[in-house]
């Protein structure tokens, strides 16, 4: 302190002045070298940034950079460009030399020798190693890495793509068979140039997957993918495993319509995909196929022969879980939980992690997983897809059905108005055939309504053309594309679910369903491979990427409500008012039928038909006084049918064979018509009609025998009633057909085990507060709502496998509710959320454009220092 | 006179203390200022560079996300260099340190005949047919004795914030139009438009056309003298190019805002124009056949 103060008393000042000069002097050449050294390094920033883009320049040489013609191509290509970048750069081609590693594809470019730089300072004065200074060695290494590809193109097959691209005369499938055929192209050049780097899969969807070809006879690889996936079990070219053969869990569908209705038909619901050794149980698509239906269900009084294409055609329902099959339904069920939330699905599982350094997957949804089917998880087995055609003249549904029409229309016991409000709604024009001729049964798919003439019948709802699994081979992608097909065209088909597309892209690409796939590249490696993760380089696949395509024409779509059964010989149309159509339209009037019990029975009501209306609500309603009150002067003072009514049934019911032309009858029975109007006589038409359970006398069980169609056995078969479920009557009678998908019809019956049945508890549920009115429009948004929720979750699932999502949509900018549906999927999967990533192609050109973009794979210039 | 700690006058060493202040403070003003100058400098070149190797690269390469994606790293670019907000950008508003634009182009050579894939391996330059851009109008003339020459062409060119058809400048601090010596009417060196050739003697590198033997004369023009003649029609690059302006009243990066960081920068602009210009190439490593979007017309993306 003395000294400031004695600093601050001294009045020398000139020492001062001598002492704050050169105090200033230095600060300024302090600053300058400071500034300079800055202003150095701000061009040497650029230097290194022109060094590398010379280096970058050359890059496409990089990968022959072990051949001294390239080296010297790059040498000068490296010199040209960083001095045309870098003023005051002196380079020559001898400064640089280029090492390059044939087994790492590293490259590594020095600059060094005679290079000069001339730095440019701030300041003329001042340091910092300004002027031309001889660059010190200067290396850049890069590598030129390209990814491999697995890439599963999940195609909407549904039958609109029948019509055509745009304005042009090409149909949808054919520029979609054309597009892949560019990218087939693409993917040879890629495998060309390096072997292995690509591999494509193709999953065509509608609203179920065809997994694997199960035609022709004898076993095939593709029939045992097929057994392998129904059973989770080890199924090869030499041997059935024990577990297979035990756990072939394959049941025809026979749901609703049959599986739950006075004919016990468990024996059929559970009758298994015969798999052993033997060739001929390979035979899975044998034309002509009988089912012992005469033994199974004696009353329905026919073989029940099933025509070629109808069984296992290679399509599998969803893994919902216990839906179809006792055994498959997981410990964690929870039948409470049956929306579209992921959070509430019914059905969870967790899911191994890909390979070593993967991710396991918890509580994922199990009908959108990738968990494999295993023999020892029988939820996470498939169920086939098969909807066999019943072209039996009339089944106990039909014919009770039309019982009750015929009941109605009854001009004696109703009135006029009525009489000829339900003639027109059964638009019986032919009063010499009695309706029930006219009637078909519900799974009657071989009627021109829903097909054309030599197309399969309820199966033409599966994909023709099956997965075609993970390929490198341009043969077998080519063949394959040739003969790519929609599904047939129906006036009810073209539903499409969209999560289908996804989730099954997402199992051609796991490396869990390696061993069910069972296919190889061309290099022998087993497809799909498994990534390398973290530093795990073992067993696993470097630089793998995999991707699905998902095309669309169109968003997620259930179905075309139709009639379930339709007057024979009407053709569907589109005219509401026709009231034989078998096809629902929009603006016509729907109900439900039944509540819970019948699920989703929708009836087409005409203009004119009023009255029938308001009796099918009052089933609706459980109004069973004012249902009855519509019987008036056919029923006894206990509310039972008289012996008048109980005839007329009986007539209906037996026919008259003597008639001419003959009439044919409800049922196929050999009781006598007396011994029917003896059961009749003791129901009340709601019994009858509506299917409240009623006990039977003993004395009357022949009759409730051929009534049930059972075989007799003195009331045995069904606990003393003849009823079981309500649905003898009304249910197929107002019972609307969404087409079958891979979660069944809409509302369908969730099925526990062969005996009980959740009602209401389908995946596809229907709305509670649907009535008469709701129209066909209502139905759809509903299930689009649960489609669309589905898609969601099966879009976060592929995410979650890090699985790229591209979108393409067939069609132009204007359809933005299908192409935003699109975008949010592949905004979950590696897009980017606020942009267009779509690819949208209004002409087979741009959709061929699309495809050569996706399949080019683009090398990655990666900088090694 | 005594002297006394409370009687300060002239010579006295607290007198010479505190003229000699002022100066240090100025001086270390002017130092910091100048090493945020500096690192300016160092921001940009890194920024720019960086844009061309994304826009290059694969980072970018879908081809309906390109577009969008490019102009959002060229946002990400301009934002931190401008110190303006992307709203303030978007609106055009005065803001940050200085005016400018970034432009990002892609140049490529056409071809002879766009109709005929050409042989990537060979220079675009043939004797024996008149040379087509890509827009299928003929070439630039050729001087005599110069066989057909395909000059570099401007394929496409994106505005980091185009939301209106046919913007293709990316201009902050104030409009395109304004008296800055990044304006639009001050950008002498400016690259050709989207779709058009550049002019014989036009660099596409900033410095190619320098004597490579040495200083001279710039050198013709021809296919082997300049490396962006060199370009196999298969080629193509991505080329940034960046102007600030400082001075004028607007504000530089530094610790001082205002007149006097401008009068310092403008006391180290050689040219004297007020404004920085760099501009850098980048090679793309893929074929121009599999760029999705840099061949794509004009308009924004």
């Amino acid at each position: 302190m003395r000294g400031l103060a004695s600093f601050l008393r001294c009045r020398r000042g000139g020492a001062m002045l001598y002492t704050g000069a050169f105090g200033l002097m230095l600060m300024a050449g302090v600053g300058a070298m400071m500034t300079n050294y800055a202003w150095q390094e701000a061009q040497y920033e650029e230097l290194r940034g022109a060094l590398r883009a010379s280096v970058s320049a050359s890059s496409r040489l990089l990968s022959e950079a072990s051949d001294a013609g390239v080296q010297a191509q790059i040498r000068k290509r490296v010199a040209d460009f960083v001095r045309g970048l870098a003023e005051g750069l002196e380079v020559d081609q001898n400064d640089i030399t280029i090492t390059h590693n044939t087994t790492t594809q590293e490259t590594w470019v020095t600059i060094a020798g005679s290079a000069k730089y001339a730095f440019a300072n701030l300041w003329g004065a001042g340091g910092g190693g300004g002027g031309t200074v001889q660059l010190p060695s200067v290396r850049v290494g890069v590598a030129l890495d390209s990814s491999r590809f697995e890439i599963a193109v999940a195609a909407d097959v549904s039958s609109s793509m029948s019509r055509y691209i745009g304005t042009s005369s090409v149909s949808r499938m054919a520029a979609l068979r054309s597009a892949l055929g560019v990218a087939i192209d693409v993917l040879e050049d890629q495998n060309d140039e390096t072997p292995g780097s690509m591999a494509a899969a193709i999953v065509p969807f509608g609203n179920v997957v065809n997994v694997a070809d199960t035609s022709g006879s004898g076993q095939t690889e593709a029939k045992r993918r097929y057994a392998r996936i129904l059973t989770g079990a080890e199924v090869t070219s030499t041997s059935v495993s024990a577990a297979a053969k035990a756990t072939s869990n394959h049941y025809y569908d026979m749901h609703a319509s049959y599986g739950r209705s006075m004919i016990d038909m468990s024996s059929v619901i559970s009758k298994k995909l015969p798999i052993t050794e033997s060739t001929a149980d390979w035979n899975l698509r044998a034309a002509a196929t009988d089912v012992d239906v005469a033994a199974l269900m004696p009353g329905a009084g026919a073989t029940w022969s099933v025509e070629g294409k109808d069984f296992w055609n290679g399509c599998v329902m969803a893994r919902w879980g216990a839906y179809w099959d006792a055994d498959a339904q997981p410990s964690n069920w929870d039948s409470t939980n049956l929306d579209n939330n992921a959070s509430e699905y019914p059905a969870k599982t967790n899911v191994a992690a890909w390979g070593t350094g993967g991710t396991a997957l918890t509580g994922q949804p199990l009908h959108l997983s990738d968990d494999p089917p295993s023999a020892a998880s029988p939820s996470t087995r498939f169920t086939a897809f098969s909807y066999p055609d019943s072209s039996l003249s009339g089944t106990a549904d039909a014919r009770m059905e039309a019982l009750l029409k015929e009941t109605l229309t009854d001009g004696s016991v109703v009135g006029g108005d009525f009489l000829s409000d339900v003639y027109s709604f059964g638009g019986f024009d032919n009063p010499q055939v009695p309706p029930i001729a006219r009637m078909r049964g519900f799974n009657d798919w071989t009627r021109d309504n829903f097909r054309s003439s030599g197309t399969p019948g309820g199966d033409a709802l599966c994909p023709p053309s099956p997965i075609l699994p993970l390929t490198d081979d341009k043969t077998t992608l080519n063949s394959y594309v040739g003969s790519l097909q929609h599904i047939p065209t129906f006036n009810q088909s073209g539903a499409t679910y969209l999560h289908l597309g996804i989730t099954w892209g997402v199992r051609v690409l796991s490396p869990l369903w390696q061993s069910l796939w069972n296919v190889e590249d061309s290099q022998s490696a087993a497809r799909p491979l498994a990534p390398c993760y973290g530093n795990n380089s073992t067993n696993c696949a470097q630089d793998l990427k995999k991707l699905i395509v998902i095309l669309s024409d169109g968003e997620s779509f259930i179905g075309r409500p139709m009639h379930g059964r339709a007057a024979r010989g009407y053709a569907p149309s589109t005219d509401e008012d026709d009231v034989n159509n078998a096809q629902l339209t929009e603006g016509g009037k729907y109900a439900l039928c039944g509540g819970t019990q019948t699920g989703l029975g929708m009836l087409r009501l005409g203009a004119g038909g009023s009255v029938w209306k308001a009796a099918a609500n009052q089933v609706l309603d459980g109004d069973e006084a004012n249902f009855k009150s519509r019987f008036a002067g056919k029923l006894d003072s206990d509310g039972t049918f008289t012996i008048a009514a109980a005839g007329d049934i009986a007539d209906d019911w037996v026919g008259d064979s003597s008639a001419s032309p003959p009439v044919a009858g409800i049922v196929n029975s050999a009781e006598s018509k007396a011994n029917i109007e003896t059961l009749v006589q003791r129901l009340t038409p709601w019994q009858l009609f509506v299917g409240e359970a009623v006990t039977i006398a003993s004395t009357n069980c022949s009759v409730a025998d051929a009534l049930a169609g059972k075989t007799p056995t003195g009331c045995a078969w069904a606990g003393g009633t003849l009823i079981t479920d309500g649905r003898i009557t009304q249910r197929p009678a107002c019972r609307v057909n969404i087409p079958f998908g891979a979660y069944g019809n809409a509302d369908d019956f969730m099925r526990i085990d062969n005996e009980d049945v959740v009602a209401g508890a389908s995946p596809l549920q229907a709305d509670g507060s649907w009535n008469l009115d709701t129209t066909r429009a209502t139905m759809e948004t509903h299930f689009k709502g649960t489609l669309d929720g589905w898609f969601d979750d099966a879009c976060d699932f592929a995410n979650d496998r890090d699985i790229g999502i591209v979108g393409v949509f067939i069609g132009d900018n204007t359809s933005t509710a299908a192409i935003n549906a699109l975008e949010a999927c592949v905004d979950k999967a590696g897009g980017t959320a606020g942009t267009r990533d779509v690819h949208i192609a209004p002409t087979k050109a741009a959709l061929e454009t699309a495809f050569r973009e996706i399949f080019t794979i683009r090398s990655n210039l990666r900088f090694l220092n | 006179m005594k002297n006394h700690p409370s009687n300060i006058q002239a010579g006295s060493a607290a007198v010479e203390l505190l003229t000699i202040i002022p100066f240090a403070l100025l001086l270390m003003a002017a130092i910091v200022d100048l090493r945020a100058f500096a690192a300016h400098r160092t921001d940009i070149a890194r920024e720019i560079y960086t844009v061309a190797e994304i826009v290059a690269g694969a980072a970018l390469w879908d081809a309906t996300t390109a577009p969008a994606a490019l102009r959002k790293t060229m946002l990400a670019a301009v934002t931190r260099l401008s110190g303006c907000t992307a709203a303030e950008l978007r609106n055009n508003t005065p803001c940050g340190h200085t005016a400018g634009w970034m432009r990002v182009a892609v140049v490529a050579r056409p071809r002879h005949d766009p109709t005929v894939p050409d042989d990537p391996s060979t220079p675009s330059i043939d004797e024996s047919i008149t040379a087509k851009n890509s827009a299928g109008a003929d070439c630039n003339p050729a001087p005599p004795a110069t066989p057909p020459f395909c000059e570099p062409e401007l394929l496409r060119e994106v505005d980091f914030d185009a939301t209106t058809a046919g913007v293709q400048r990316a201009d902050w601090g104030g409009g395109a139009a304004d008296d800055n010596a990044c304006a639009e009417t001050n950008a002498d060196t400016r690259m050709p438009a989207q779709g058009v050739q550049f002019a014989r003697d036009a660099v596409v590198l900033p410095n190619e056309d320098a004597d490579p033997d040495g200083p001279g004369p710039a050198l013709a023009p021809d296919s082997t003298a300049m490396v962006s003649r060199t370009l196999n029609s298969d080629e193509w690059w991505a080329v940034v190019e960046i102007c600030t302006h400082f001075g004028g009243g607007t504000s530089t990066p530094g610790l001082f805002a205002g007149g006097m960081a401008g009068f310092t920068m403008q006391a180290f602009d050689a040219a004297g124009s007020g404004a920085w210009r760099r501009r850098v190439a980048w090679g793309a490593h893929e074929s121009l056949d599999d760029c999705t979007w840099c061949g794509a017309t004009a308009g924004t993306p």
